[in-house]
């Protein structure tokens, strides 16, 4: 049969043949950690401490032994020949350590490590030696001249670049959980009629990560207490003499003076600056109110409700009227998501929630940290007129630490189910049990999430599982409401967490 | 609901499946092909036309992971549509910028020379007797060359030519800087083309 000719889009098709088993392996794929027994910093070191100790035995008994033979014309070597004599055997001082596959991601340079790896069988010595060699020397021998130059070999197989490969660093520094958690005295849980009601107010958010990594960013104001570290104290005003034009608090664009109190005039109204919270905020007549964070994130609340131009007949429609309203100033992009989060107040009302932030043709990374750390809430009332809005970023001086890798759902649900996990929901609550903490049930819902109140020290992500809470009250309609709480389990890998083993000892 | 059921409604010939397939791996196989062609309206095609071949396809295939029988439908229908869109904007004299990441993730590809291998006939459906033989071995030729990776290696070469990932990501998969990565692709790529070489395949 006659052999075909293939393009590099030919292989492309071809690939397509492959077995399930190997694209399956994609997705399972994780790195397999070397043992610090045969990582080269400890074979290096190990092979150090094994030739000085040779050295040191060898003169000895060198030593010894000339003394012994010929006492009297003995000459202390120096430590040049000793070496020279005893260097040879240094690798029968040192065990066995592992087949070629332990190597496979080790890095393996001329060194005594290199001297000291005792002999292999042929077939594993030569799986190393690709492993270890340069690239040039362990891809297979085809000789530049014999590829022709008139495009028959695809370029998709012809780039040349040649070298070493060499395993990452890591980089990465270490991370620490915030594991005193506070959330005003109370826990973290909302209340539901029943699980469809929660089902359908917590449908669950896990967008596709494309690399397994999310970025992690360093809070510059951990501390609730003390003067923050955001936005310098210029800089809010900046931005506040901006958002007060933007919202029209003053008929002028007002010009704003803070005498040594660093209080603000502005006009007739004023401006206080609460250094210890790092706070504007502007009041007076009842009228529209801006009130500005360190952080960046601001709010405004319209002493007169603003009244769509359009008929909106839902919440959402409404939400995104608003949304293209104040598109300057929210700086979200054009493509918004609505997203509302609803639940039970203990008179058995609802409440809702409606919050914007930037939408992605599929869930994605970006979608995710918009949805956390670079959002608006819009406050809706009965008939759909906007009272006020609440736009909540990142801390514009958060720093982003790096990308790191992330575990999955199923993982994160495992680590919950072994007591690894965050929560502000009590065990107990009066004589009831409200869990079981080591017999954690199947969770109601799960979704990624961001911690970003203003203890952390890291903005980093986490599973946010909801678990229904053995507790229900009554309303005054005598219907039982059930509550449900919300467990945390940090998303980043727990390699690069330092305190992960607090996590069973910090509970409410 | 069940890969199994979905399957089954297919070969019932309840057109449920469709929509059964959608709700569950609609974003799934969306990903696969915005990964390839980086337009939305041309990804979003691409997914339905894979509901249409998958409804074609089963009965009589039963596949055994339901998952990646779509995946790699809807991979091969994104190639068709580069591969016609690159075309006819070579025709043109344009280049759109979507061309260039998939020039980018496929190696810079050569120019398309019909080498005989028709898309369907890499899909599985084969034109005639030869051609399913020749794809019978090349199918051997491929996972045989595959099982002779080490894993990390295999991984990194599937995820960048058959999932179409970019090589940050998939250095952070498999746990080496972005630089090493592309060496190892690079690595790999020179051992498919000996290996094709080796077995009578002109390139």
């Amino acid at each position: 049969m006659k052999k075909k000719s293939l393009s590099g889009l030919d292989i492309l098709y071809l690939l397509s043949l492959t077995d399930d088993k190997y694209l399956a392996e994609c997705e399972n794929y994780t790195k397999e950690k070397v043992p610090f027994y045969r990582r080269r910093e400890f074979i290096t070191a190990f092979s150090a401490a094994a030739c000085f100790a040779l050295i040191i035995t060898a003169a000895y008994y060198t030593r010894t032994g000339m003394k012994n033979s010929c006492n009297e014309c003995y000459v202390e070597p120096s430590r040049a020949e000793t070496m020279a004599d005893t260097g040879n055997d240094i690798s029968e001082a040192v065990p066995e350590t592992g087949s070629a596959d332990d190597y496979e991601d080790i890095e393996i340079k001329e060194s005594a490590a290199e001297e000291a790896v005792p002999e292999a069988p042929a077939a594993e010595t030569e799986a190393m030696a690709e492993e270890a060699a340069p690239v040039e020397e362990a891809a297979p021998s085809v000789p530049a001249e014999t590829v022709p130059s008139d495009n028959t070999v695809p370029e998709f197989l012809s780039e040349p670049e040649v070298a070493e490969v060499t395993e990452a660093e890591p980089e990465l520094p270490a991370l620490t959980m915030n594991t005193e958690l506070d959330y005003g005295g109370g826990f973290e849980g909302t209340m539901y009629l029943s699980d469809e009601e929660f089902l359908d107010c917590n449908p669950g958010y896990l967008p596709e990560i494309d690399g397994g990594t999310l970025p992690v960013y360093k809070n510059p104001h951990p501390n609730k207490a003390g003067v923050p570290g955001g936005l310098t104290f210029d800089e809010m005003t900046a931005k506040f003499t901006g958002l007060c034009g933007y919202f029209n608090v003053d008929d002028s664009k007002p010009t704003l003076i803070y005498d040594e109190n660093n209080t603000l005039s502005l006009g007739e109204d004023y401006v206080t600056y609460i250094q210890s919270e790092g706070y504007f905020t502007h009041s007076q007549s009842g009228e529209t109110v801006v009130s500005l964070s360190a952080t960046g994130s601001w709010s405004v609340f319209f002493g007169e409700a603003v009244t769509p131009a359009q008929d909106c007949t839902t919440p959402e429609e409404a939400a995104l009227y608003f949304a293209d309203m104040y598109g300057d100033v929210l700086s979200l992009g054009d493509e918004i998501k609505v997203e509302v989060r609803s639940d039970r107040n203990i008179h058995g009302e609802i409440n809702s929630s409606y919050y914007i932030y930037r939408k992605s043709a599929v869930p994605d990374k970006d979608e995710l940290l918009s949805r956390e750390l670079d959002f608006a809430e819009l406050y809706l009332d009965e008939n759909l007129s906007l009272t006020g809005i609440r736009r909540t970023v990142m801390p514009e001086k958060a720093e982003k630490v790096g990308d790191y890798p992330i575990i999955s759902a199923d993982e994160a649900l495992d680590m919950l189910k072994s007591g690894a996990f965050l929560t502000t929901v009590p065990d107990t609550l009066g004589e009831s049990m409200m869990y079981d903490r080591d017999n954690i049930t199947s969770p109601m819902s799960v979704e990624l999430c961001y911690r970003s109140e203003a203890p952390q020290e890291y903005f980093m992500p986490y599973y946010r599982f909801k678990i229904k809470l053995n507790r229900s009250i009554t309303t005054d309609d005598g219907e039982s409401l059930t509550s449900y709480g919300a467990f945390y389990v940090p998303a980043v890998r727990q390699e690069y967490i330092e305190n992960f083993g607090e996590m069973r000892l910090y509970f409410n | 609901m069940e890969d199994e059921d979905i399957i089954e409604m297919y070969f019932s010939r309840d057109s449920r499946a469709i929509s059964e397939t959608e709700t569950k791996y609609g974003k799934y196989c969306y990903q696969v092909a915005y990964n390839i062609l980086r337009v939305h309206e041309d990804s979003e095609e691409c997914v339905n036309d894979t509901y249409m071949r998958t409804w074609n396809s089963i009965p009589p295939t039963r596949p055994s992971c339901f998952k990646l029988f779509l995946a790699k439908i809807t991979r091969n229908l994104s190639l068709d549509r580069y591969r016609r869109k690159k075309a006819q904007k070579r025709g043109s004299g344009e280049v759109g910028s979507e061309a260039e990441y998939m020039d980018e993730i496929l190696g810079e590809m050569n120019e398309m020379k019909d080498a005989g291998f028709s898309p369907d006939s890499m899909a599985g459906e084969f034109s005639s007797v030869e051609d399913e033989v020749l794809a019978g071995e090349l199918r051997e030729i491929i996972n045989s060359f595959l099982s002779e990776l080490t894993s990390r290696d295999r991984v990194a070469f599937l995820m960048r030519y058959f999932w179409g990932k970019k090589t940050d990501e998939i250095a952070a998969k498999i746990g080496v800087k972005e630089e090493n990565a592309r060496k190892i692709l690079f690595r790999t790529r020179q051992k498919l083309k000996v290996r094709l070489e080796k077995e009578g395949y002109s390139l």
